[in-house]
């Protein structure tokens, strides 16, 4: 079984003339768990995004293998449908199963004690709602995924939505997730990860 | 099976939105309108000769229409990353694009709907059941070539300038061959020409269909 879960080899990415990674070489191992700090503007969210395969590399190698979910910055939810409706499209979505198993939705709802916005638009959260429902499609499906992807996750969450996450990430861990987490809050990001990686100027430092 | 249920989801999800948003059918069938009411009455020709011209007229306002509607589609998947969001759940980008067609071609087909009336108003015109079928394949061009398009530009900083550049060129075989057929639809077929530009319009479809699913991969 193939223990290197993302492999990067001198990988960059350039916008028009604009070099947002230079020369980036990461291995992260099966069951790994990374932070990633960075001011704004230092290339974190390009990372995972190549990571996802949202974006293509311009230069160098990318490999990874297992499946993978992406928090992303933006919500990617639609704000015409409820709460219930984005979750249920998800596991329509992703389920292998010949039924759709809708009770992963209910668990979600639960699990991040949105059950009471259930069938609220999503334009009628807010951004701190939002966020819960975007942690909640994560889950549907996570347990076919080895590899999370976290970018931002904490910003616009109450504490209690900070705790519910930190749960599940104590949780992924513990089933031998690998996971990459972009942030800002170091304090509350460091007790999840084995290793820290600065990133400045679309450059990894350490 | 899977790829079904997947089609069926996006759909649903799409008109959904459709359904909640009523302003943007309404919107798009009032410039539809607009644009008949405008040929109508720049061209200033007479009854008979805009009469003769109208299918022309129709297919062109629901072209614009439609290009309209699948711009604000796809606005919808653009505005906070909900393209992306449906392409990191690993869907074959054949299932995305057949999800969007479909929703695309419902849209159209209501659209045809309610633009009948206002063409037996204007000009005139007195449909008939052979009509459908040329409002079917006409549409499924339509929707076939634009929602590739679209597609490809969705992400795009200058999406909504490419599309329309893009789209246009590729629309005229389709648009040639549905107002040729609609024309011989109403006014009737005395030479049998009318079966052999179906036949055609279903070849352009057929093509285009199979074009844009062995590209699909582009999308992402």
């Amino acid at each position: 079984m193939n223990q290197v879960a993302i492999e990067m080899s001198d990988v960059g990415k350039r916008f028009g003339t604009h070099w947002v990674l230079r020369r980036v070489d990461l291995s992260v191992r099966r069951g790994e768990a990374i932070a990633l700090f960075g001011g704004n503007g230092a290339g974190k969210s390009t990372l995972l995004k190549l990571i996802a395969s949202l974006l293509s590399p311009s230069c160098g190698s990318l490999k990874t293998s297992g499946n993978m979910r992406f928090f992303a910055h933006e919500k990617q939810l639609y704000s015409l449908l409820t709460v219930f409706e984005n979750l249920r499209l998800v596991a329509q979505l992703t389920t292998k199963r010949v039924q759709v198993p809708f009770g992963c939705v209910d668990e979600a709802l639960d699990r991040l004690q949105i059950r009471k916005i259930r069938d609220q638009r999503i334009g009628q959260l807010s951004e701190g709602q939002k966020k819960r429902v975007t942690l909640a499609k994560l889950l549907i499906g996570a347990d076919d995924s080895e590899i999370f992807l976290m970018d931002e996750p904490y910003p616009t969450l109450d504490e209690e939505g900070k705790k519910v996450l930190d749960g599940l990430l104590r949780e992924w861990r513990e089933k031998g997730k690998t996971l990459l987490i972009a942030s800002h809050e170091r304090e509350r990001t460091l007790p999840h990860v084995d290793r820290v990686l600065s990133i400045e100027g679309g450059r990894i430092l350490s | 099976m899977k790829a079904v249920r997947q089609i069926a989801a996006l759909v649903h999800k799409d008109l959904l939105a459709e359904f909640r948003e009523g302003h943007a059918l309404f919107s798009v069938f009032l410039f539809a309108l607009l644009l008949l009411l405008l040929f109508h009455f720049a061209l200033s020709l007479e009854p008979a000769l805009l009469r003769r011209i109208s299918p022309g007229l129709f297919w062109l306002a629901l072209f614009f229409s439609s290009t309209l509607a699948l711009q604000h589609s796809f606005g919808r998947e653009v505005e906070d990353g909900q393209w992306e969001g449906l392409l990191l759940l690993k869907i074959d980008p054949k299932v995305l694009y057949c999800g969007k067609l479909l929703s695309h071609l419902i849209f159209i087909t209501i659209l045809q709907a309610l633009l009948v009336l206002p063409m037996i108003l204007l000009f005139d015109l007195s449909p008939n059941r052979s009509l459908a079928v040329v409002f079917f394949l006409g549409g499924l061009g339509i929707a076939t070539v634009g929602t590739f398009y679209a597609s490809l530009t969705a992400t795009l900083r200058e999406g909504p300038l490419l599309l329309p550049l893009l789209l246009f060129p590729m629309m005229i075989p389709i648009l040639l061959a549905t107002v040729q057929a609609t024309e011989l639809a109403l006014w009737g077929d005395l030479m049998g020409q009318k079966e052999a530009w179906l036949k055609l319009l279903v070849v352009f479809d057929t093509v285009f269909l199979l074009g844009s699913l062995l590209l699909a991969e582009q999308i992402s």
